[in-house]
């Protein structure tokens, strides 16, 4: 017969095959006619020995590929061709030549599924993933032979035969009747899909399921996961398939949404990312109707961490929309969280791509922005408690801006000044508030010093200002009404009365003076607030600024005494900002500092860490340990290094790292504890400390033999430490070689960087 | 009784399948059944598959830069050798 010969076609292209196939349809057809049942199973005879030919190939083929193809592609000719003849004919045939072939053809395949040569599984299990959507309806068992038998195969041996035995699975998910037949082994379809998506060992199969399973808010959640696996393709998946054929994002919580894009946004895989921009940019985007507002709106811009990179991808990748944008009068006048959070971030977008021209399109006058500002801020103060956030918001957008604005024009430059001299005065701003204020004063002013005096006369005209009130109040304490309408204020009042409580204030008669101490101690906290982020942004040296010094001693130190943690901790960064400015200075209060170091909180003792590690970078261990010892310092860090609180750990372990990398410390114990640390199972789930060794260590030993040498010396006390640990906790650290080989990496000589 | 002759002319010559002159293939010897054994992942490596999620860490995108940077005012970076921070 001709059969052999369209196979022969076949194997050459795909192109031919919806002709052949047709053909090979015309032959079934005769054979029919010519001989009835017998001509029929001629036919299915000649076309299984045709296929065993494919299916005996030893090896990986294109050309057998194709076969295979082809047999699917004349199970959907055959099938199609013989509706449309039922459509035209009454159905006279009982059984049709179609719904013959394909169930001895799955018969066939089913027997394959499950024998020796593991390629002929592979294929019996693709053809049968191939046919049996555009098969039809089957008989019942057989349909349910062919489930049972391809759950089976999910846990075959060749990850190749479980990729195709899902792939086939996939196509009969949701088909309904399954729950009957499977429940008593391995559970339902998607159970088993969730189960490999998982948990597979084979890569490809993982990503085999992120590709066929079926969305529902059960298999989400599985799904999303996988944006973290650790295979790149798989990760990259995720995005490019299920995420972005999803029907509407909004399926996803907030929180999900949010992570999502976190993970696919900061992937250290490029391609990983750009499949995240190109789903988000072209996919999600157009869910709502192309509109970036509507997009942000989906996003929860307040409470989002990933808004930002959000939008930073889109303008990258979309550069089509950012010449549509535009922003007039209107828009300024009716700014909403996400329009001002989009103009915002567009803005530094600008600056940061160096286009001033599209910057200068975008940010008005700087005396029309200072009237925004204005406009804004009056709202904020008059809104009711449950408008403020939104409205500190869009104000907070407005002095971001502010912040990149150019102030050459010296009417502008006043005007900014003035205004933003007014708000650090008012009353219960944010701390985002008062950053943006001092960062932006830093740049209308001339210099550091002329910024650091406009500062510090604030400062002091804020402290005077209460006191004078106070003053005012005490006189007239009787007249004023106790109950203080200000409700916008009890985040700040709320947060200073828990500290407050442990030092069990007398609680006599006088709400009032309670009331007013309150008053005075948010006025030192905004005092402080403003002075570390002033410090922040100081470098000059102190020598005779006789304006720092009386802050220090008016402000400063004064914090130190007060029982509450939050004046406590403040005055313990503005001194350490300002000890990073005078060495003297520094090196008298670093006992202060080691003392503090025993605080049982770790707020506190976070903050000590980093000015100690700060003010010895800055000034050399020789000069910061004249008065306390070299000892003490480092049996201090050795301690921290031990501390039970994950985040004291990683911030010693990273202060360290700079202190060793700087050469600043040199000490072979301390190396030792480092290295121990990086394997022990403790701190597996401390990923900053972890990330930051395994970036130092490599750094610090591939950057110099002399430290090579240091290693090499304890290299083998080490290793029977380790090995030690390893015993007591085989399934939580690598294996004894694997950690033997990193220690023989961090030595090896011609690994060095330089 | 192997099939088809796969007649490989060299590394990249496409197989080509002799489907017109093609012997039978011997569905005994195809189909030839594997053991139970043999052919599926046994529960016990299945159960120790379970426990591995095949997942990255949450990153912290540790860098150099993190490395070089004062811990109280972020915006100054380390000069080792002056010793004084410069803004960056």
């Amino acid at each position: 017969t001709v059969v052999p010969t369209i196979f022969q076609e076949c194997q050459k292209s795909a192109a031919n095959h919806r002709k052949n196939a047709i053909m090979l349809r015309k032959i079934q057809e005769q054979c029919a006619e010519a001989a009835g049942e017998n001509g029929e199973a001629a036919f299915n005879k000649e076309f299984i020995r045709n296929l065993n030919v494919v299916l005996a190939i030893k090896k990986v083929e294109p050309t057998a590929d194709r076969v295979v193809q082809f047999v699917s592609t004349f199970i959907l000719c055959t099938c199609e061709k013989e509706n449309m003849d039922q459509e035209d004919e009454d159905e006279d045939e009982d059984s049709s030549i179609s719904a013959t072939f394909v169930e001895h053809l799955m018969r066939h395949l089913l027997k394959g599924i499950t024998v020796k040569e593991k390629l002929v599984r592979v294929r019996c299990c693709k053809l049968i993933a191939l046919s049996i959507n555009s098969v039809g309806a089957l008989e019942n068992d057989l349909y349910v032979e062919l489930q049972k038998s391809l759950m089976e195969r999910t846990r075959d041996k060749e990850s190749q035969v479980r990729v195709q035995a899902l792939f086939a699975l996939s196509k009969m998910q949701g088909n309904g009747d399954e729950e009957d037949d499977d429940e008593e082994e391995g559970g339902t379809i998607i159970e088993k899909f969730l189960d490999l998506l998982q948990h597979d060992p084979a890569a490809e199969v993982r990503r085999s399921a992120i590709f066929n399973i079926a969305q529902s808010k059960d298999t989400l959640p599985f799904i999303l996961e996988r944006a973290r696996d650790t295979d790149t393709y798989n990760r990259r998946a995720v995005f490019t398939k299920p995420m972005s054929e999803i029907r509407d994002f909004r399926m996803l919580s907030i929180g999900d949404r949010e992570r999502l894009l976190r993970y696919g946004l900061t992937d250290r895989d490029d391609g990983v990312k750009k499949a995240c921009t190109k789903m988000l940019a072209t996919k999600w985007i157009n869910q709502a109707d192309d509109n970036l507002i509507e997009f942000l709106e989906r996003l929860d811009v307040m409470g989002s961490s990933v808004a930002e990179d959000v939008l930073n991808a889109f303008f990258d990748y979309r550069a089509d929309v950012i010449d549509t944008l535009s922003f007039n009068d209107i828009f300024w006048v009716n700014l909403s969280v996400e329009s001002s959070f989009l103009v915002r971030v567009f803005t530094e977008f600008c600056r940061r791509k160096d286009d001033d021209a599209q910057f200068d399109k975008v940010v008005p006058e700087v005396v029309r922005h200072a009237f925004y500002i204005q406009k804004y801020s009056n709202i904020m103060q008059q809104a009711e408690e449950e408008d403020r956030p939104e409205a500190e918001f869009i104000v907070t957008q407005l002095l971001m801006i502010a912040r990149l604005l150019d102030y050459a024009d010296e009417i502008g430059r006043r005007k900014m000044f003035g205004l933003l001299r007014e708000m650090l005065l008012l009353n219960d701003l944010p701390d985002k508030h008062l950053e943006c204020i001092v960062e932006t004063m830093r740049k209308i002013s001339l210099n550091e010093k002329d910024f650091t005096r406009i500062i510090i006369e604030i400062i002091s005209d804020l402290s005077e200002s209460t006191e004078a009130e106070q003053e005012d109040a005490t006189n007239q304490s009787d007249v004023r009404i106790v109950n203080d309408p200000d409700a916008s204020r009890k985040r700040k009042h709320s947060a200073v009365d828990k500290s407050r409580r442990n030092s069990s204030a007398p609680v006599v008669d006088e709400a009032d003076k309670a009331r007013k101490d309150l008053e005075s101690m948010l006025n030192k906290i905004r005092c402080l607030t403003i002075t570390k982020y002033m410090l922040e942004r100081s470098s000059e040296h102190l020598q005779e600024s006789s304006y720092m010094f009386g802050l220090l001693n008016t402000l400063v130190v004064p914090a130190l005494a007060y029982p509450e943690e939050v004046m406590q901790d403040l005055g313990l960064q503005c001194l350490g900002l300002i000890c990073s400015l005078e060495k003297a200075l520094a090196a008298d209060n670093m006992d202060l500092f080691l003392t503090c170091a025993f605080a049982e909180n770790a707020s506190t003792l976070l903050h000590v860490l980093s000015i100690m590690f700060d003010l010895i970078l800055t000034f050399g261990m020789a000069s910061m340990s004249s008065q306390v010892g070299e000892e003490r310092i480092n049996a201090d860090l050795k301690r921290a290094l031990e501390s039970e609180e994950p985040e004291v750990q990683a911030v010693a372990v990273e202060g360290i790292a700079k202190l060793m990398l700087t050469k600043v410390l040199r000490d072979a114990e301390i190396l030792r504890t480092l290295i121990i640390l990086y394997f022990d199972p403790a701190t597996a789930k401390n990923n900053h400390l972890r990330q930051c060794l395994s970036y130092f260590l490599q750094v610090y030993f591939h950057s110099s033999y002399d430290n090579q040498v240091m290693l090499s010396e304890m290299a083998v006390p080490i290793m029977v430490k380790l090995i030690e640990m390893h015993q007591e906790n085989k399934n939580e650290m690598p294996t004894c070689v694997n950690m033997g080989q990193q220690l023989l990496e961090w030595c090896e000589p011609r690994r060095g960087l330089e | 009784d192997e099939e088809a002759a796969p007649k490989k002319k060299g590394g990249k010559t496409p197989l080509v399948i002799n489907f017109l002159e093609a012997e039978e293939v011997d569905e005994k010897e195809l189909f030839a059944p594997a053991d139970a054994s043999a052919l599926s992942i046994s529960n016990t490596n299945l159960a120790e598959s379970r426990k591995q999620s095949h997942l990255l860490p949450d990153d912290i995108h540790f860098s150099s830069k993190q490395l070089l940077r004062m811990f109280l005012k972020p915006a100054f970076i380390i000069k080792s050798k002056n010793k004084k921070p410069q803004p960056g």
